[in-house]
């Protein structure tokens, strides 16, 4: 007699009637995964810092059709691109997850004969993980995945025989799936035919035959030529993302034959079990109820693993590069005011020299340059244009400071640098397409501008200015374009290295509004030491509408007269009365020799560690 | 747009009716523009193939209408065989390539003719004057060799030198730097466009930075390092320069250029495996570079200036000189002035002996030696008969620098950044038998928009007589796991100069 179903089903029940499949805890899953990735991981902040090179043309395409793996690199590409928007970018992650749990629970409820909830959520785990650590591999190992499972579980619904039907699927599918995704997709697809053959079907010739798919990848790479079979072998490089890599595709083939090999002996158990004469009422009872138990201690061990689970997810997060990416979006989308209070919670060891810039330009575009600069003590470098001595990696930032300044051809300088080295990134080809125009180079400006056009969602803005040139730029950017074409230098400067100073000087004499300039010309002389400079320039202080002598300059001056016995002629206000007393408890302090003890000198860092003179203490020769 | 080959066959050849009528149409309108005052005119295509004149074993000449329009024609004819008609709504042409051949094939030394027409919003058909190109009797050397890189300054992360058969559109990588760790290469230099035998130069970590020899088909290190290298047509010796480069900034105009605080010339011995620095090209007060042997092997043509600190880079302009060389007895003959920047104003540059020994083809620019970052920097030829030399009229405003000579010395490769003023464009002129240079064209690609969003520069486009056959794996082995490795015994009666000799080649690599 049919069992007769409840007046209200179970939410598990409504939820598989809808998306087929899915049970509650999987539901549950995935709706965190998505909300973890958009708020947490901020696919927009990952966007900015990571985001893959990608065009919409042909011959693009092209080269990711010359390699084994390279279609699903261009797709990996390509999804990166939707990281542009954080809601995008998680929903695109979340429906790949999705797509692996699907895929994993189907193929392994084939093989086990069994619904699996759980255990398929292994792997989208993994790649939660791995997206905390912010890979920039992560959805090319989630498409590979897909396509590996995908084929996985459409060989599996095949019918038992004939052998030639089986083998041959799969030997089909390995070299489409070889050029498809790569190595290691047909190895783990192989594999895991191979263990489907084997354990479902018992037929270990088959399963030999499925292993051997795998040759598949010597003899292309043998008759391919030039594709690099060190990247065919370990598309992940090294670390982290290796590790994960491995044990994502490893977790189908190994779930299976521990799936397999249990429903075998389950069977034989079973098979024991049945032997007319060996059970009873009584016994069957007691099967009945032990399994009951063991269903409630098994929600409860799911449970704790899914929290569990989740707690990896969350320790593991890349707090630090969250932070950097956090610090170089806002700085690239002009929310200079979030930049310093996350730039405060960098240790010095992890500050590197690309966010020095970036916080320091922020500082500037908030009005806090020479005001809070040694608020800042976990910089390293202290240099707002340092050129190439922080390494390569610092151009791109440097770029934007030096076209923002007026130097223009410097800027050119670096954005190239960051150009070759990060590859053709929408950021940079604006970036240059803006620094062409300024120099008169309509035709090579067009070239940037048509590459970026090309870029997915950064459209718009290259085809606005295509509009307008060659004549000029749209008018939303005219102002800044003659600000800047005001700031230029129409003279020669030839130069090696990046010798700042005179070159900000330049600059002030070219346009002596350039308040920009003027506050990285302070804070060069600043970081020199050299107070005599910030003395002399003084007099400029009153040309930019400064309403109170930035506080740098004001202790600059302070510590300037008290080592030269001079007294200063202040333009405007005049230094601040609290800054004068804070300037004698400091000069009390070194009287009384804080400096001599680690108490001292702890103490000195608490009063006065944001201070320049705390800074010239540290700095000055001996 | 598509060929209209497929889709419209019947018009592809000339002589059909429909053809005749749509043709008979379009002068109507033409004389219809005139009564009008407003004049037909030559259409604006890109790449510029108006007035040119082409070899007949080009790769089709792919172009773009640069005219409004709703609907394009082009119809390309000559004086023998059927004409190409195309047509379509997009303003691109993609030319098949077998008509394309059997119509210059059937028409070299005959005026080939563009007829180009657009059609208006209104369904009015606009037809601009024919353009009239050549198709040349002399064919084109079948490949070039260049170096594919983008504007580089310090970091260098993907360059490579390839290969593209000019009669079709295939490129080829000769070498990636991504098969030796991403390092730099450059300079490569082919005997007598054989392209069999050849070198060029890499930059590894070490403090030897190796050439690649390459001698039919045989690939050896040498651990020699060389700047700019010329093989002597016998192919038993190479020139190369020994330079102390370094890059300095402009803020004004190009930002890039290239000092060389100190050169000399050396001479590899390619069978003794011997470096030597003769005395009469390795002066110790002056800088000479930019080696180039004759065709006939008897002249070493090369560059030279008295050595000037950096401030005064504005004043450094070299000669153009030239000595005798004998190779039977090893000798060399007197310096001899073949244009002194006194004369001349300028500084000179990459002299190239035409392969008939006729003409002498140069760059000179504002001053140093770097015309690639020189936006003054034009060709210039000399008749070596009379020493009369003369501005080329192939030159543009902008860089006009890197030229090579095709075998039969009927064509100039070379590149220009005449199209935006940054990116570097390999460009053929033909050079008639009276030395006049034909207007220059661009390179073909299969989509004419190629250049539109290429941010790549041809370097150092060369002439070669057939395809590199030595493979890149052959090639990277000799730098990675080197098993023919040869180091130079360097001449004791001829120490190297106080440039340091092999030593000399700078961390920095021209586009």
């Amino acid at each position: 007699m049919r069992k007769p179903e409840p007046a209200i089903a179970p939410a598990r029940v409504i939820l598989s009637r809808f998306v087929p499949g899915f049970s509650l805890v999987s539901a549950a899953f995935f709706i965190f995964c998505f909300f973890y990735v958009w708020l947490r991981t901020e696919p927009a902040v990952e966007c900015q810092r990571y985001s893959p090179v990608f065009f919409l043309r042909h011959s693009f395409f092209a080269e990711f059709l010359a390699r084994p793996g390279g279609l699903a690199e261009y797709a990996a590409a390509f999804l990166a691109q939707l990281n542009i928007e954080s809601w995008l970018g998680a929903l695109v992650f979340t429906i790949l997850c999705g797509g692996i749990y699907f895929l994993q629970r189907n193929l392994l409820g084939k093989i086990s004969g069994r619904t699996l909830d759980f255990l398929p959520l292994v792997t989208p785990f993994l790649l939660l993980v791995l997206r905390s650590r912010y890979s920039p591999h992560t959805l090319l190992l989630a498409g590979g995945l897909i396509l590996s499972l995908g084929l996985c579980v459409g060989r599996a619904v095949l019918p038992a025989s004939p052998t030639w039907l089986r083998v041959g699927a799969c030997w089909v599918a390995a070299p489409i799936l070889f050029y498809l995704a790569g190595l290691w997709a047909l190895a783990a697809f192989a594999i895991v035919c191979g263990l489907d053959d084997a354990l479902r079907w018992k037929s270990r010739v088959r399963a030999c035959f499925c292993l051997a798919a795998i040759l598949v990848a010597p003899v292309w790479l043998h008759f391919s030529g030039d594709v690099d079979a060190g990247k065919v072998l370990n598309p992940w490089g090294a670390g982290l993302t290796l590790m994960v890599a491995c044990a994502a595709y490893g977790f189908a083939p190994v779930a299976a034959a521990g799936l397999g090999i249990y429903q075998r002996l389950r069977q034989a158990a079973r098979q024991k079990e049945t032997v007319p004469g060996s059970t009873s009422h009584g016994r069957q009872k007691e099967v009945a109820e032990r399994t009951s138990l063991l269903r409630g201690q098994m929600v409860w061990v799911r449970a704790v693993l899914f929290v569990a689970a989740w707690a990896i997810v969350w320790a593991g997060f890349d707090t630090k590069v969250h932070t950097l990416a956090q610090i170089e979006y806002f700085t690239a989308v002009g929310q200079y005011a979030k930049v310093p209070p996350l730039a405060a919670g960098i240790s010095r060891k992890e500050m590197d020299p690309p966010t020095e810039l970036r916080l320091q330009y922020a500082l500037y575009h908030t009005g806090r340059l020479c005001e809070d600069l040694f608020s800042f003590r976990n910089q390293k470098g202290w240099n707002p244009l340092p050129g190439l001595a922080f390494r390569l990696e610092a151009c791109r930032p440097q770029s934007h400071v030096l076209l923002e300044l007026g130097l223009v051809s410097d800027a050119e300088h670096f954005a190239h640098e960051a150009l070759e080295l990060e590859g053709d990134r929408a950021e940079i080809l604006r970036l240059l397409a803006q620094i062409n125009l300024l120099k008169g180079r309509p035709q090579a400006a067009r070239v940037f501008l048509t590459a970026l056009s090309e870029v997915p969602f950064q459209g718009a803005w290259p085809k606005m200015w295509l509009r307008a040139l060659p004549a000029d730029v749209p008018e939303a950017d005219s102002a800044k374009f003659a600000w800047i074409r005001s700031c230029m230098l129409t003279n020669d400067l030839p130069h090696e290295a990046m010798p700042a100073e005179p070159l900000l000087r330049h600059l002030l004499n070219r346009n002596k509004d350039n308040r920009m300039a003027f506050e990285y010309l302070m804070v060069c002389y600043l970081v020199q030491l050299r107070m005599d400079k910030i003395v002399e320039a003084l007099p400029a202080l009153d040309s930019f509408g400064y309403r109170q002598m930035p506080r740098h300059l004001e202790e600059a001056i302070l510590l300037h007269q008290q080592l030269t016995h001079t007294q200063v002629n202040l333009p405007g206000p005049g230094i601040r009365p609290e800054t004068v007393q804070r300037f004698e408890r400091f000069g009390a302090a070194l009287r009384q020799r804080l400096d001599q003890t680690e108490e001292g000198r702890r103490q000195l860092t608490r009063d006065f560690g944001d201070t320049f003179w705390y800074f010239y203490l540290a700095r000055r020769k001996p | 747009m598509k060929t209209s080959r497929k889709r419209f066959p019947k018009l592809i050849y000339g002589g059909t009716a429909l053809h005749l009528v749509l043709a008979s149409g379009l002068a109507a309108a033409a004389a219809a523009a005139d009564a009008s005052g407003s004049g037909p005119k030559l259409p604006r295509l890109f790449p510029d193939y108006a007035g040119i004149t082409l070899p007949p074993n080009i790769a089709p000449l792919n172009f773009r209408v640069e005219e409004p329009g709703n609907r394009f024609q082009a119809d390309l004819h000559s004086v023998t065989g059927p004409a190409l008609h195309l047509s379509g709504r997009k303003s691109t042409f993609q030319i098949p390539m077998k008509a394309w051949n059997n119509l210059l094939q059937a028409n070299a030394g005959n005026p080939f003719y563009w007829d180009i027409s657009t059609q208006d919003a209104r369904g009015e058909w606009r037809r601009f004057t024919t353009a009239t190109n050549y198709i040349a009797r002399e064919p084109i050397d079948p490949y070039i060799a260049y170096r594919l890189l983008k504007p580089l300054y310090n970091a260098y992360m993907n360059l490579g030198i390839y290969q593209r058969h000019v009669e079709t559109f295939k490129q080829r990588p000769i070498l990636e730097n991504s098969k030796f760790d991403h390092k730099c290469l450059n300079c490569h230099t082919f005997l007598n466009r054989r392209p069999d035998t050849f070198v060029f130069h890499t930059r590894l970590s070490g403090k030897v930075h190796p050439m690649l020899l390459v001698r039919s088909n045989e690939v050896a290190r040498v651990n020699q390092t060389m700047g700019y290298i010329s093989w002597h047509p016998s192919g038993r010796l190479l020139a190369f320069s020994a330079n102390k480069l370094s890059m300095f900034s402009h803020t004004l105009g190009e930002t890039r250029d290239v000092y060389d605080a100190s050169s000399n010339l050396g001479i590899y011995r390619v069978d003794s495996n011997t470096v030597v620095f003769p005395p009469a090209i390795s002066v110790t007060n002056l800088n000479e570079t930019w080696p180039s042997w004759a065709p006939d092997g008897r002249y070493l043509y090369f560059c030279r200036a008295a050595p000037l600190p950096l401030q005064n880079f504005r004043q450094i302009k070299y000669d153009l000189v030239r000595i005798s060389f004998n190779i039977e007895s090893d000798t060399w003959g007197q310096v001899e002035m073949v244009l002194a920047a006194q004369d001349s104003h300028l500084s000179a540059a990459e002299p190239r002996v035409s392969p008939d020994g006729r003409l002498l083809l140069f760059c000179l620019s504002a001053f140093g030696n770097f015309p690639i970052y020189q936006q003054s920097s034009d060709l210039y030829a000399m008749d070596l008969g009379t020493r009369a030399w003369r501005r080329l009229e192939i030159n543009s405003d902008q860089t006009d620098s890197w030229h090579c000579w095709s075998s039969n010395g009927r064509w100039v490769v070379f590149s220009s950044k005449r199209l935006d003023g940054l990116f570097a464009r390999p460009h053929f002129a033909y050079v008639g038998a009276d030395g006049q240079f034909h207007k220059p064209f661009l390179l073909p690609q299969a989509d004419p928009a190629f250049y539109d969003t290429y941010l790549k520069t041809f370097n150092a486009p060369e002439f070669v007589l057939g395809p590199v056959t030595v493979t890149q794996d052959q090639l990277a082995e000799a730098i990675n796991k080197p098993k023919n490795v040869l180091v130079p015994k360097v001449n004791a009666a001829t120490p190297p100069p106080e440039t340091g000799g092999g030593e000399g080649q700078s961390a920095y690599h021209p586009e």
